[in-house]
């Protein structure tokens, strides 16, 4: 079983019409299966509890749009990295005064975030937004809704991620990306702490396919920009 | 002289021949056979490797030697299909 936090488009996310998890990840997934020959299945859970679901062996991987962190290595094991990614920052259409992350911790702004994902970090971190005014969420989408409702001032969360929902039809008139990536990070599936057969196979499948294109493939596919 | 040597030898030896070829011909295809069973049994399991490209030294192996080729070739599929890739046997994820 494969635990991912289906409320990240376009990694992973519900198709409405099939209630099936797709995207980026489960396309991966898919490839990597028929080069190793294993079954995977996808599970939805809480990203804020994923780390600990794994570790105590509730799932065999996980595979949600997961930044490589040394303090996650901490509870669990790493593939090589398949995709490379940074915080941005999303603000209401109009907003003037939020023009980078530096301007983030400025003006008391209110910042959403998902719980537990280095976008919280970041927030926290690299813009310096003081820890009373970060807005946690347990998934993106319901920050997005609070944005859009004047709830909040921004978001920082995953570039890709971002870049989808400012382009979905609900956001689109209402919310705009604002300047570039403000980090860098590689997303890798984290695997049980010792289960070398999955970690040895995963990275087999993946150096395959990022040497055969299949990956550049399904960033182009999913419009995920490095 | 070729003239003097009788016809029954020359007859006798041909028909020998003939039978040795015969025997070591199915010899090898039996042995050839076997081979692209045992590789079509312990090969393929990962759908990327080729169960016919192992199998296929049976089916043209006229020598012992063939025989080692198919299983050789079978142990290398395993192994990963040229790629070094590892097979986990449908291990569900």
């Amino acid at each position: 079983m494969i635990g991912t936090d289906s409320t990240y488009p376009p990694f992973e996310s519900i198709d409405p019409a099939t209630n099936q998890i797709v995207g980026f990840d489960p396309d991966l997934m898919a490839e990597m299966a028929k080069l190793i020959n294993i079954k995977p299945e996808f599970k939805t859970t809480s990203f804020d509890t994923i780390f600990e679901a794994l570790a105590s062996k509730q799932f065999d991987a996980v595979m949600s749009a997961v930044t490589i962190t040394d303090e996650r290595k901490q509870k669990v094991d790493f593939t090589d990295p398949y995709v490379s990614i940074g915080q941005r920052v999303v603000a209401l259409k109009g907003n003037d005064k939020i023009k980078s992350y530096e301007d983030l911790k400025t003006n008391n702004f209110q910042v959403g975030v998902q719980r537990g994902t280095t976008g919280e970090q970041a927030a926290l971190t690299t813009a310096g937004v003081p820890d009373a005014n970060v807005k946690r969420y347990d998934d993106i989408a319901s920050a997005f809704a609070d944005l859009k409702n004047n709830a909040i001032d921004a978001i920082v969360a995953d570039g890709p991620t971002v870049a989808n929902y400012t382009g979905q039809p609900e956001y689109q008139d209402a919310v705009a990306l604002v300047g570039d990536a403000f980090t860098t990070e590689d997303y890798g599936i984290a695997v049980q702490k010792g289960d070398t057969e999955l970690l040895n196979g995963f990275n087999a499948a993946l150096a395959q396919l990022k040497q055969n294109g299949k990956i550049d493939e399904l960033k182009r596919k999913y419009d995920i920009k490095e | 002289m070729y003239s003097v040597i009788p016809a029954r030898i020359l007859f006798y030896n041909e028909a020998h021949k003939e039978g040795i070829q015969m025997k070591g011909l199915r010899l090898a295809l039996l042995l050839g056979l076997l081979m692209a069973v045992l590789a079509a049994c312990g090969g393929s399991s990962t759908g990327t490797d080729s169960t016919g490209a192992q199998g296929s030294p049976g089916g043209t192996g006229t020598t012992g030697a063939s025989g080692s080729a198919a299983a050789g070739s079978a142990a290398a599929s395993r192994a990963g299909t040229t790629a070094g890739l590892p097979d986990l046997n449908g291990r569900a994820v």
